[in-house]
């Protein structure tokens, strides 16, 4: 079948052809090979050569990899900034666009933020525990706010004892198309750093054990998830996965609710940081996950 | 594989590819003359891959020889096995809207509802063994400069699914690696005094932090 499909195998160029570098290639041609890289990458190639510098900074290389409302997204941008409203976007070079994006824009006063993950560009959402509503949190008996290090929002909500733990939460955005995962950002125990090392205490950790604490989720286009699980695993912080959904319209917002309780109240429980809820593209998972069963 | 039906969307390209240039007379294999005048023969179904050999077709004047400028025998050949395998099953509406976002960001799942009762068919991702022919079909090249030449010659004769398929593995060889392991591996010359070099790093040192 075909011409000379029998002698593949070990072709030698006959003749005097030149051998082909990757300088080479049509310029067509080596922007189709960074369309189809990552940002980081993209950025490394940038070091290769001159001819590579400006490929990888060319416009339409970029906006291939911005989400398709990022139009609606440099809003929040102008928002966050002092003084950078009224900025001209257009007349920015898409590479630079990126660039900003990928930094945390934070919203809602700051107790919110999201940001662009650079290697694939879809959207990530941070909402820290003041963006929750935590019942009791206004009780020191229950519930007080440690500033730490270990959240990137410099505090979290930590629980010392309660019988009714609820902590709710709502987001209204417009997320580009695609698939995310919504979690709960958790520790049990509570850690300090004692000269320059990093310790965990579990004095106060209880109650855990006992029953499990319940997930649930809802999207206002009717998707929803209920799951529970034993929250376990002191000294590091664990991302409790509470569902997936799918954002079909980059133009449409979509509103979630979430929330996570353990409300029986024949038993107390405790000892545990309440860090933040975080959106990520599925599959995305910077850090150790515990998916809950349903 | 049969052709399309009429679309709106589908330019009149794609329907004269899809329909195999009906109402041109069909002939014998297309003569591809190489670099060094060593003739390939293409047949003519595999021949519409080609944008430029179809639109030749369509003129009537896809007779005689017709020289790739540029192109020697080895890749030629290469190219023209491609077209004989992809040819049977060649869908131009599917390439072309396979092709117009080759990064997205992740891929949209819809996972099936909860109370849905009948089993999703699992269908094979690759029915006609085209995706594993292919993987074969690159790394059974030589070395980087035939992959060059490929895309060269493909890039030549518009052959985009060949295109894609080549820079995709392009992609690939460089996905992850320092510029120094992509300047040996790929025979790149560094042309940046250390001034420059240090300049660029400093522009695209956001892309690495936290």
């Amino acid at each position: 079948m075909g011409a000379g499909a029998s002698d593949l195998a070990g072709v030698e160029p006959r003749g005097k052809v030149a051998r082909a570098g990757l300088g080479d290639l049509p310029e067509l041609c080596a922007a189709e090979v960074l369309l189809r890289l990552g940002a980081p990458d993209v950025c490394r190639l940038a070091r290769l050569n001159r001819a590579f510098r400006g490929a990888a900074a060319a416009d339409f290389v970029w906006e291939a990899k911005l989400p398709g409302n990022y139009g609606r997204l440099l809003r929040f941008v102008d928002d966050a900034e002092e003084g950078g409203s009224g900025r001209d976007w257009s007349a920015v070079g898409k590479k630079d666009v990126f660039a900003r994006l990928a930094k945390p824009v934070p919203f809602d006063g700051g107790k919110r933020e999201f940001w662009l993950e650079k290697s694939k560009g879809g959207i990530c959402m941070a909402l820290s525990s003041k963006a929750l509503v935590i019942t009791g949190i206004d009780d020191r008996r229950y519930w007080i706010n440690m500033p730490t290090a270990e959240s990137r929002f410099q505090s979290i909500a930590y629980l010392q004892q309660i019988w009714w733990f609820e902590v709710v939460g709502e987001v209204d955005f417009c997320f580009p198309a695609g698939t995310y995962s919504l979690y709960f950002r958790l520790h049990l125990g509570k850690s300090s750093t004692r000269f320059g090392r990093r310790i965990c205490s579990s004095e106060q950790v209880h109650g855990w054990d006992k029953k499990p604490v319940r997930f649930q989720f809802s999207t206002s286009d009717g998707q929803h998830a209920v799951s529970q699980c034993y929250l376990d695993e002191p000294g590091s912080w664990i991302l409790y996965h509470v569902g997936d959904f799918v954002a079909s319209c980059s133009e449409e917002s979509i509103k979630l609710k979430f929330s996570l309780a353990q409300i029986d109240c024949t038993h107390t429980k405790g000892g545990l940081c309440v860090d933040s809820v975080l959106i990520y593209p599925k599959g995305f998972e910077p850090e150790r996950v515990i998916k809950a069963q349903k | 594989m049969a052709p399309p039906a009429t679309d709106a969307a589908t330019t009149k390209q794609e329907q004269q590819h899809a329909a195999g240039g009906e109402g041109v007379e069909v002939g014998g294999d297309l003569r591809l003359v190489a670099e060094c005048g060593t003739v390939v023969r293409l047949s003519r179904s595999a021949a519409r891959m080609s944008t430029t050999l179809f639109d030749m077709i369509e003129a009537g004047c896809a007779e005689g020889g017709i020289p790739i400028k540029g192109a020697d025998v080895g890749t030629l050949r290469l190219v023209a096995a491609y077209c004989e395998k992809h040819a049977p099953h060649y869908d131009p509406v599917a390439s072309a809207a396979r092709l117009r976002d080759p990064f997205p960001p992740f891929p949209i799942e819809f996972t099936p509802a909860s109370y849905a009762v009948k089993p999703v068919t699992q269908l094979d991702p690759d029915p006609h063994g085209l995706e594993a022919w292919d993987r074969k079909f690159i790394s059974d090249l030589p070395d980087n400069s035939a992959l060059f030449n490929l895309i060269i010659v493909a890039n030549l004769m518009a052959i985009e699914d060949l295109v894609d398929l080549g820079c995709t593995a392009v992609a690939d060889k460089m996905r992850g690696k320092t510029p120094d392991e992509i300047r040996v591996a790929l025979d790149i010359e560094n042309d940046y005094t250390p001034e420059q070099e240090a300049e660029v790093r400093r522009e695209n040192a956001w892309a690495f932090e936290d």
